[in-house]
């Protein structure tokens, strides 16, 4: 991952799109929401 | 910043405008209807534990509108200090503010003046005093050097036109060691070249 992080890892992905009132590119590029995380080496 | 200078295929300033736009509405017309869910419905969506809605007012909750669920990465420890990359109308900086309670710290940076001064509002109301909220872009945090224990964000990064940048200063602000709590979206399909100059794409 960029700027020196460590322990980069996506831990959930969801379709947080679908359903929503208007429609957006979501479905078209396939987008889902994500979570992850990452550290800053030193301790 | 232009698009020279950040190597992004739209011009920075363009996006910027485009961006407040688009989330002074979501400040002012939370219940208007966008191409994202937002509120309480897309809290559930994310998996918020009701108990982390508790206090916090629903004038910062209908304004939500984040992708992820930073908190589901583990929660704050109290007396942390915090910064919340683009916290919008306040809800998670004011969730952060609570898990970390009166000894933390929690900034809430944003480039939105609307989201901005919702979320002062919200604070004041809610009686967090350990929150404070600055206006700003996630390519330049106003924080200082390593001061941070844990950067969150959630549904921001990918609205940033040099996420290198981006990166680089979430790291900049984190202290040795500190964490890095994200929500954001995923891209599964190539977007085309010419897509990406398309500045309703990046909002919408």
């Amino acid at each position: 991952m960029a700027a020196g992080f460590t322990g980069f890892e996506i831990t959930w992905r969801k379709e947080v799109f679908s359903g929503a009132p208007q429609a957006g590119s979501a479905e078209k590029f396939g987008t889902i929401g994500i979570n992850f995380r990452a550290r800053k080496p030193g301790r | 910043m232009s698009e020279q200078q950040t190597g992004t295929p739209v011009d920075v300033e363009v996006l910027r405008e485009a961006i407040k736009e688009e989330y002074a509405e979501v400040a002012a017309h939370p219940d208007k209807g966008f191409h994202f869910h937002t509120g309480r419905p897309l809290a559930r969506i994310l998996e918020y534990e009701d108990g982390w809605l508790a206090g916090i007012p629903e004038s910062s909750i209908e304004s939500f509108a984040g992708t992820g669920n930073p908190f589901s990465l583990g929660e704050l420890r109290p007396g942390e200090k915090v910064v919340d990359v683009g916290c919008g109308a306040g809800i998670d900086s004011l969730i952060a503010a609570g898990m970390v309670g009166p000894e933390g710290r929690v900034v809430g940076v944003d480039m939105s003046p609307d989201m901005l001064g919702k979320a002062r509002r919200a604070a004041d109301e809610a009686g967090r005093e350990n929150v404070e909220f600055r206006p700003g872009y996630g390519e330049e945090l106003p924080v200082e050097d390593g001061w941070a224990d844990v950067v969150i964000s959630n549904g921001v990064l990918n609205l940033m036109p040099d996420k290198s940048a981006a990166l680089a200063e979430m790291h900049r602000a984190l202290t040795p060691g500190g964490r890095l709590q994200v929500g954001d979206i995923l891209v599964q399909k190539a977007v085309p070249e010419g897509a990406k100059q398309d500045i309703d794409l990046w909002t919408g």
